[in-house]
């Protein structure tokens, strides 16, 4: 069943087809989103990108430039989740697995803030008694 | 995609002579999703460990009682990150494969960790509390 017209996100087309019709079950319609999957993970990253803000938000109490750089790196995050994400081509199985790059990139980011963490446990004056 | 590529991190479709295949989009996604958990969980260990260290008043009598209990959580935090990433290739490996999933360390060692942090709060507060 094609997506309704003037749907703004055609990938969300084939899952209301599914809410709305007891018929139009796409679970195993590679060309949809199968159980959600994809847009389950996109929200796996906006969270993400919530944490990095968290965080920076703490950093940000004691060393403002420190705070400021790992906050700008919260839209970056929640964009790596949605450019070149997983759509209903990755949802099928038919294309590359962009991840790996983007993968490492998130692990590295969050070394490079533990180590700005360390540092700033270690040199900056915490709260007196 | 130009052709079949037997990096386990996921760059291609795959083929049948690597003996490689790209696994269901679903496992896929499931093991992004595990890897983003765990990113998120490493996040929360080092803005805890940052805010014992920098919010917390200090221990009466036991100045170094909250790098003690920080300083590890800071640490797990971004072995936590690293190993993640380590598993999450692992397993993008196996699906691939379609050979059993790897065992993860993460549980066990965030479990002992936590657990020995916990054990070193209650003994640094007593020690303040005697002082």
């Amino acid at each position: 069943m094609p997506a309704p017209p003037g749907d703004p996100d055609p990938e969300l087309g084939p899952r209301r087809e599914a809410h709305g019709d007891p018929d139009g079950d796409r679970r195993d319609d590679p060309a949809g989103d199968p159980y959600l999957a994809a847009h389950r993970t996109r929200m796996a990253w906006t969270r993400t990108a919530l944490a990095f803000a968290a965080v920076g938000a703490v950093i940000l109490k004691t060393s403002v430039p420190a705070g400021l750089a790992v906050l700008a790196t919260c839209p970056l995050v929640w964009a790596a989740g949605r450019l070149g994400g997983p759509g209903p081509r990755a949802a099928a199985g038919a294309g590359p697995t962009p991840f790996a790059r983007r993968f490492r990139l998130v692990t590295f980011t969050i070394v490079v803030i533990a180590a700005i963490a360390l540092a700033v446990s270690v040199f900056a004056r915490g709260r007196p008694a | 995609m130009t052709g079949p590529d037997p990096r386990p991190d996921g760059g291609a479709a795959g083929s049948a002579e690597s003996g490689e295949t790209e696994p269901d989009a679903r496992f896929t996604l499931a093991n992004q999703r595990t890897f983003l958990a765990w990113s998120r969980t490493a996040l929360a260990l080092v803005a805890a460990g940052l805010g014992i260290v920098q919010l917390l008043p200090p221990f009466p009598g036991v100045r170094w009682g909250r790098h003690a209990i920080g300083v590890p959580l800071i640490v797990l935090g971004a072995v936590t990150a690293a190993q993640a990433y380590r598993e999450w290739t692992k397993t993008q490996r196996a699906l691939r494969r379609g050979s059993p999933l790897p065992h993860s360390i993460l549980p066990l060692l965030l479990a002992a960790t936590i657990a020995t942090v916990a054990a070193a709060s209650a003994a640094i507060a007593l020690i303040s509390a005697t002082r």
